[in-house]
């Protein structure tokens, strides 16, 4: 173990400096000496970004030890946490969950409230550890899912992470504006009458 | 002339740590007085006093020790960072006075040039030094005490957002980080032209501008880094979606972010905002730079969705890096949520 004493140095020596042995001293324990807690928390953040295992020990108020130790297998086992839990959010979802958009607006009342509201519960699904499987637009929903919509940008990561997107083709036709679809597949009526009956989950915002 | 005594610690990552500060504030008695309009109760940049129906005093004062060595330039940032307070409530400078700390055997040419450069800033702001006080002290250290007007129906508060509203950062993030950097003799040169350029740069001509808008909300960003003052914006019923890719910043301070040149003061603010950020898809290093405490920063603009795409190609003309940081939405899990 290399044993650094950073007591009375400025940040960011204590971070800077343990970096450099960390890289000149491979396998080997980096113990760091500081004197406040903010330094041992600059410190963790650097052995987090260098996936060390780190050990903090603290003396007294004004002294704490920080061992940085890059361990080469650490990387692995994280690496299997995170696929397990994907494969877990994977079985989450197999059941059948369609959002449906049928306005601009969310509920009823002030138009322009109602608007900024779905726009709102658009970017919020974005935020769900588990996205819905399908989100249907129709009649005024529509407007969501063309270019120039403020909900594009969302409903474009949605499908990017899984979630398909489907408009009603009669209601853009109706509304002129189906050559301006932006996101997701045109679908029709038959199509949606099956879907919603094969779901497991409808949600209506 | 020798040296002017150079801080590490300079500038507003200086300042004493927002957690521990509000927790001695406090406990001290809160003013009553129902002509003061904006006072200790909430986080906002200055104190306003109504006089007559019309007008209103502003007041502030900042100071701080040296974050760069020309006593001259340090002078002019001192006075930049402590006139923007009076920018950020929406007012116009009046008059200041300057507050020195400065060690008794020291060359008094550097505290002169010093005083040369918050001048200038003084009078390019319209207002009039008038005065000041000094005392001797180990190190380093100048400011300004600043008094200006506002109506009292225009004052720019910090919280007065509204859902759908456009935040614009009118200055670069990473001065903090570019100054660490320099200290430990890493910063390039174009880093620092581009950092003493937004440092010593008056928030004046943002806010004139910003006051042909519909602007809701306002306030600078300073010691408290983006997150910590963007915090202090938001209120319960609304949450802000920010997006990295179009907020400015010093190019080279993302590079210097990830080799760790960030401050003990960053790491305070990241525990001050806590829980109430959350990260997705955001780099290490650009978290960092949406701590780093800034001195004399930007000033952050709650817009009119309306009328941002206007108030943004007009802030662009000013020559600093200027973009749109994020959204006002409806209240969603946590305050803040930032997007890589």
């Amino acid at each position: 173990m290399i044993k650094i004493d950073m007591r009375n140095k400025q940040c960011p020596l204590p971070v800077i400096e343990t970096k450099k042995m960390l890289k000149e001293n491979l396998n080997q324990k980096i113990m760091t000496v500081v004197d406040n807690i903010i330094a041992v928390e600059n410190l963790q953040k650097l052995g987090k970004q260098m996936s060390c295992e780190i050990t903090v020990n603290e003396i007294s108020k004004n002294e704490y030890e920080v061992i940085l130790f890059i361990n080469e297998n650490s990387n692995d086992q994280n690496s299997v946490e995170i696929k397990d839990t994907k494969q877990k959010n994977k079985e989450n979802t197999e059941q059948n969950t369609i959002v449906v958009i049928s306005s601009e607006m969310m509920g009823s009342g002030d138009e322009l409230l109602g608007k900024t509201l779905l726009k709102g519960y658009i970017y919020a699904l974005t935020q769900l550890d588990v996205l819905p499987d399908y989100i249907l637009l129709y009649n005024g929903g529509v407007h969501l899912s063309i270019n120039g919509a403020d909900t594009l940008q969302d409903l474009i990561y949605l499908q990017a992470n899984g979630t398909k997107i489907a408009s009603c083709g009669a209601c853009l036709d109706y509304y002129n504006q189906t050559k301006n679809l932006g996101v997701g597949e045109i679908t029709n009526m038959y199509a949606i009458a099956e879907l919603l009956s094969k779901a497991t989950r409808i949600i209506k915002p | 002339m020798e040296d002017i005594l150079f801080c590490n610690n300079g500038g507003c990552s200086a300042k004493l740590g927002p957690k521990a500060l509000s927790k001695v504030l406090s406990k001290l008695t809160q003013p009553t007085d129902p002509m003061l309009l904006v006072g200790t109760e909430s986080s906002d940049d200055g104190a306003v006093y109504k006089l007559t129906a019309d007008i209103a005093i502003v007041q502030t004062l900042d100071f701080f020790p040296p974050m760069v060595e020309d006593p001259y330039l340090f002078g002019q940032i001192a006075a930049a960072n402590a006139l923007s307070d009076i920018y950020a409530m929406g007012g116009e400078v009046k008059t200041a006075l300057n507050i020195v700390c400065f060690p008794e055997d020291m060359d008094l040419n550097i505290l002169g040039k010093i005083l040369q450069g918050g001048s200038e800033k003084v009078s390019e702001a319209g207002g009039s030094l008038v005065g000041g006080h000094s005392i001797h002290d180990a190190s380093v250290k100048y400011g300004l005490s600043v008094t200006g007007i506002v109506h009292p129906d225009k004052i720019m508060k910090n919280t007065g957002a509204k859902i759908g509203d456009i935040l614009i950062l009118t200055k670069p993030l990473g001065v903090g980080i570019v100054s660490t950097a320099r200290a430990m003799g890493v910063a390039s040169k174009q880093a620092l032209d581009l950092t003493y350029k937004s440092m010593s740069t008056l928030n004046k001509y943002s806010s004139d501008i910003s006051k042909k808008y519909q602007v809701h909300g306002c306030t600078d960003v300073t010691g408290f880094g983006f997150l910590g003052h963007l915090l202090e914006m938001m209120t319960d019923n609304m949450s802000i979606r920010v997006k990295m890719k179009t907020i400015p910043y010093i190019p080279q301070s993302l590079e210097y972010s990830e080799e760790f040149y960030i401050t003990g003061a960053a790491q305070k603010n990241r525990n001050f905002v806590g829980d109430n950020v959350r990260f997705k898809n955001v780099s290490f290093a650009q978290e960092e730079l949406l701590f780093d405490p800034q001195t004399s920063g930007g000033l952050l603009i709650a817009v009119d969705p309306k009328d941002a795409p206007a108030l943004l190609k007009e802030l662009q003309q000013l020559d600093l890096p200027v973009g749109i940081v994020g959204e006002m939405i409806p209240r969603m899990d946590v305050s803040i949520i930032v997007e890589g």
